[in-house]
């Protein structure tokens, strides 16, 4: 099962860094979910899934059970799934206002800062 | 599909709020909360404004999405002060029992979660959305 | 006491506005400040005089551990009233240096100068080293900003920026060097370290303590081989060369050496370097002394010089060279500040700042001039000047440590050197009649004399009288060093000894130089190759690399792709984890099937991954929205499969958002895609994403040979109802457990989406006017 679990996961985040690595904004934002995903599932795998019963203290009970999934990894990851939802939201939001003034979704367009010239150009031009 | 999909959003948005406020409040003692009641009232908001427009929706939340987050942010953040009080550690919570019912500060906390999850989400929805025609 | 340092920043703070306030006045006026901190000070001395400490404690940071302890003993009291005494006279000085400048530029400077005396006094009052190294840091900022003052000259900056890097650097090597013996002795008490010395000494760090601490002192007293910085400094505003640059930071390095001398007792190598260090220190400052041409650049030197007879008489053991030592640093503080603030009216009066320009200035500032003469008679050693007393103490210091004849012989010619150098300084500039001055632009006023005259008569009257000071400051200060009482006889006059022979010689010698001055100094500035070689080349060398290594590195890895960005993050983190799987101390390790395949699960994870690859095999940018969709669902099933309802939910609220919010991003943007790397960029990305995905899979698989600690999640389970009064163990976490964590985290989430609705704020006009 682990193994299916390690091929799943490692499927998605590789998945993930492929469309990280392309030039088109919209391809890093998907690859920033798949990796997001791919992570919590990660963490979530970690806490052992020996389990299934949800960590919920039944009625009369004062303890959890202790045949119940691990509750501290899905707190976790709860709060992690809407950070990387705000992150993405944010980045796109990024991408959407670049593309608004540069006119291109390729990060290979978004050359407003080289145009500038290197640092180290300026500092042997001002020492001259 | 025109007619039917906006006369339907609106029970359906009705429907999400109740589901959403009912997650919310049996977040502690069964599978829910804060975030995911947060989430599904967002949804429901977001429907609305899919279904007829933005402006539907923000009249439907009668507050400022931004104000809404704010004052979410700012009750979680109260609820932990009676802690520092009495304990000197903010965040530990109050808790007063009417026979088996448990009321304490820790649910004002959620309920501080639940208006940031929806303010946030709808800052976004309402912004990606504003501007785009049906 | 902790006023006195309370009192001082107070007066710092208020120096601005003091100087709209007063005007040419504020020099006088915020010099009580130093003065009543001076007569504060001054009221201890009873409680020091037996060689004891008056001691006072309050807690700064209690968590670790550290007190803002201040500790008053002989020697910090004489620090204490160098700083607070030269203090007042500075600032006299500077608000008649300043008096034609704007009240802003005055108020700056006087501002600095309070802070800066702020920072000397929390140096040596505070006990415990990491409050004093704190301080000791300020005041390598605060002299920062001095050499800086002239901001709009590029010299200026320049040698700011080398002193930070200097003094800076060294005190962060001093940093390392307490917190190694924090490490060691688990005490940052300054007290505490020199009871528990044997231990310290004993322990394997000791060398390297030893020689962090050498360095940072070395850096902050400009020895060999950071001797450079110190001349450079001299771009400061003269009040400040005087102050800063000769009478106090720069002893800091003496101060801390002379503190850890006593700590480093019975190891010998330590003071068997300090006599080393400082003796070549006096060599190569003397040599440069003499071929200087500013007025200020050859009391620079000399002060170098002096620095290094400094460091040698602590490297020396006994009584005599600590009473040496106490009287070297008064009566150097006294002439050289003297000296200073003479150069600093002449060059005031005369804009001119080579010594050989300058000439037959006595007719024009003739109070000055007398002055610069009795300052200097002192530095040269003469009777009854105070300095000759030193001088005396300093060969008796040699001469009974039974050194063998090269440091003496060194400390007889650099002796010399200085003795020429006051000659020179003072009867140059103020008496000869080559280069006759004929005009000068600014006249002596009270405030240019205050300090020189009543530095330089104290160099006499503490030479005619010296039993006072000397149980008063001397004896004091000399037995906290020494770290038990002396009976000090600070005497003019000890007999025909060995010493008055050399004294004598030193002397001849000096008068020699002075007579000599300009063959000996246009033969020396012949011989670049030499002053070259114990210059500022090795620093210049060592900053150049530093610039050259950032060039270079910066064309290679900041050449503007961002996809070479994001390659070489993924290619280092594929590298590390790889090789923490090889290396760890798990090793390598692949679970063995376990038979827990359950077909539903495996099902789910395998449709993960197929939306995984589709998403990057999908032509048009919706469909690989889809796609996403699809991994995002099928992980809510994986959550709900084992035993997760809460993650399930969140995850489809999410996912479905997502592909709402998207959308709507795609709506905005040209639908057709264009590839955007050639077919040899995505065979190498493949290769990267490949590698990624393999190193991942391997560190799954062999997660689980780490057993897992459930203690916490185990406590959570337990305490939930009972304390959190909640059944849902996960979101009694949430807002219970790890309430504040959940606070941050929905802070990052309004802050982000804040974000978002500020940049798209001009989506359209027509927005705002629905409302």
């Amino acid at each position: 099962m682990n193994l299916v679990y390690a091929f799943a996961i490692a499927a998605q985040m590789g998945c993930g860094v492929y469309l990280l690595l392309s030039r088109h904004g919209v391809r890093i934002l998907l690859g920033i979910v798949l990796l997001s995903t791919a992570t919590n599932l990660l963490i979530f795998v970690a806490g052992g899934l020996r389990f299934t019963a949800p960590p919920v203290i039944e009625q009369g009970m004062r303890m959890l059970g202790t045949e119940t999934a691990n509750a501290l990894p899905q707190a976790l990851i709860l709060t992690a799934i809407v950070i990387g939802f705000a992150l993405v939201a944010f980045a796109a939001a990024l991408m959407l206002k670049t593309y608004r003034s540069v006119g291109s979704v390729l990060t290979s367009d978004h050359t407003d800062a080289e145009a500038l010239g290197s640092p180290f150009d300026k500092e042997a031009l001002r020492d001259a | 599909m025109q007619i039917i999909f906006p006369t339907m959003s609106r029970l359906f948005f009705i429907l999400m709020i109740g589901v959403s406020l009912y997650m919310l409040f049996r977040g502690h003692n069964e599978p829910g909360g804060g975030f995911i009641g947060g989430l599904i009232a967002a949804l429901g908001f977001a429907l609305l404004a899919m279904a007829h427009d933005v402006g539907a929706a923000r009249r439907a939340l009668m507050v400022h999405p931004v104000a809404l987050m704010g004052g979410g942010l700012l009750l979680s953040f109260v609820s932990g002060l009676p802690g520092l009080l009495s304990d000197q550690s903010f965040l530990t919570h109050w808790w007063l029992e009417i026979g088996s019912l448990h009321l304490g500060t820790a649910t004002t906390f959620d309920i501080g979660v639940y208006c940031v999850v929806i303010g946030g989400v709808l800052c976004l929805v309402f912004r990606l959305y504003e501007g785009i025609e049906q | 006491m902790a006023w006195i340092i309370i009192i001082a920043l107070a007066g710092a703070a208020i120096a601005r506005p003091a100087a709209n306030l007063f005007g040419k006045a504020t020099g006088w006026v915020m010099s009580l400040i130093p003065l009543a901190l001076f007569i504060m000070i001054l009221r201890h001395a009873g409680d020091v005089a037996d060689g004891g400490a008056v001691i006072a404690t309050m807690s700064w940071v209690p968590s670790l551990g550290v007190d803002l302890t201040l500790r008053l003993d002989g020697f910090s009291m004489l620090f204490g009233l160098l700083i607070t005494g030269i203090g007042t006279l500075v600032t006299v000085y500077a608000g008649a240096y300043f008096a034609e400048k704007p009240a802003a530029d005055m108020g700056r400077f006087l501002a600095l100068i309070l802070l800066f005396m702020t920072a000397m006094l929390g140096t040596v009052l505070s006990d415990d080293l990491i409050v004093m190294f704190v301080f000791w840091e300020l005041t390598s900022l605060t002299s920062f900003m001095l050499i800086g003052f002239d901001a709009h000259k590029a010299e200026a900056r320049k040698a700011a920026i080398q002193s930070l890097l200097v003094t800076g650097g060294g005190g962060l090597v001093l940093f390392a060097g307490i917190l190694l013996i924090g490490m060691t002795l688990g005490t940052f008490s300054f007290t505490e370290i020199l009871a528990r010395a044997d231990e310290l000494v004993a322990s394997p760090w000791a060398g390297v303590i030893a020689v962090l601490i050498m360095i940072g002192a070395f850096t902050k007293s400009a020895q060999v081989p950071f001797h450079f910085w110190l001349p450079n400094a001299m771009a400061a505003p003269t009040p400040a060369s005087a102050y800063l640059h000769s009478a106090t930071m720069v002893k800091l390095g003496i101060y801390l050496l002379a503190r850890f001398d006593a700590v480093f007792a019975s190891a010998p190598a330590f003071g068997a370097t300090l006599v080393v260090v400082g003796s070549l220190t006096m060599l190569v400052a003397a040599l440069k002394a003499l071929r200087a041409e500013g007025y200020k650049a050859v009391l620079a030197h000399s002060t170098v010089a002096s620095l290094g007879i400094l460091v040698m008489l602590i490297g020396l053991d006994g009584e005599v060279a600590a009473v040496a030592t106490v009287g070297f640093i008064l009566a150097h503080a006294l002439y050289k500040a003297a000296l200073f603030f003479c150069a600093g009216t002449a060059i005031h009066a005369t804009g001119e700042t080579s010594l050989r320009k300058l000439g037959g200035l006595a007719r024009f500032l003739p109070v000055t001039a007398v002055a610069a003469v009795l300052a200097s008679l002192s530095m040269a050693g003469l009777p009854p000047f105070v300095g000759f007393i030193s001088k005396e103490y300093l060969f008796e210091a040699q001469l009974t440590n039974g050194w063998n004849v090269v440091p003496i012989v060194v400390a007889v010619l650099v002796n010399a050197v200085m003795c020429g150098v006051a000659g020179v300084v003072s009867i140059k500039p103020f008496y000869f009649k080559s280069h006759r001055v004929e005009t000068v632009k600014h006249g002596e006023t009270p405030g240019l004399l205050v300090g020189p005259l009543l530095l330089a008569s104290g160099g006499i009257i503490i030479g005619l009288f010296p039993d006072g000071i000397g149980n008063l400051l001397i004896g004091p200060a000399a037995s906290a060093l020494y770290g038990s009482p002396i009976d000090v006889s600070f005497q003019l006059w000890h007999g025909l000894t060995p010493m008055l022979v050399l004294s004598a010689l030193v002397v001849a010698i000096g008068v020699a130089i002075v007579v000599w001055w300009d063959f000996i100094h246009d033969h020396l500035r012949r011989h670049d190759r030499l002053f070259r070689l114990i210059g500022d080349g090795g620093y210049h060398w060592v900053v150049d690399g530093t610039l050259h290594i950032a060039r270079s590195s910066t064309r290679v890895l900041q050449n503007g792709d961002q996809r070479r960005y994001t390659a070489i993050v993924v290619a280092v983190v594929v590298a590390g984890l790889a090789f923490a799987l090889l290396a760890g101390p798990a090793g390598l390790y692949i679970a063995a099937p376990d038979g827990s395949l359950r077909a539903s699960v495996a099902i789910v994870l395998f449709l993960s991954a197929a939306g995984a690859v589709a998403t990057v095999l999908a032509r048009s940018l919706i469909a690989a929205l889809v796609s996403v969709g699809i991994v995002g669902f099928a992980v809510a099933v994986i959550f709900m499969l084992n035993g997760a309802p809460d993650l399930a939910l969140t995850q489809i609220a999410v996912e479905t958002l997502l592909v709402i919010l998207l959308t709507a991003v795609l709506l905005r943007l040209p639908a057709r895609q264009r590839h955007s790397r050639t077919v040899g960029e995505r065979r190498r990305d493949v290769g990267l994403a490949t590698a990624f995905g393999a190193v991942i899979f391997l560190a799954v698989a062999s997660m689980s040979v780490i057993p897992l600690d459930m203690s916490l999640s185990d406590y959570f389970g337990q305490t939930s109802y009972l304390e959190g009064f909640g059944r849902n163990v996960v979101n009694v976490i949430l807002v219970d457990y790890r309430a504040i964590d959940t606070l941050g985290e929905i802070a990052v989430v309004a802050f982000a989406t804040l974000a978002v609705w500020a940049l798209l704020r001009n989506t359209g006009p027509k927005t705002r006017t629905k409302e």
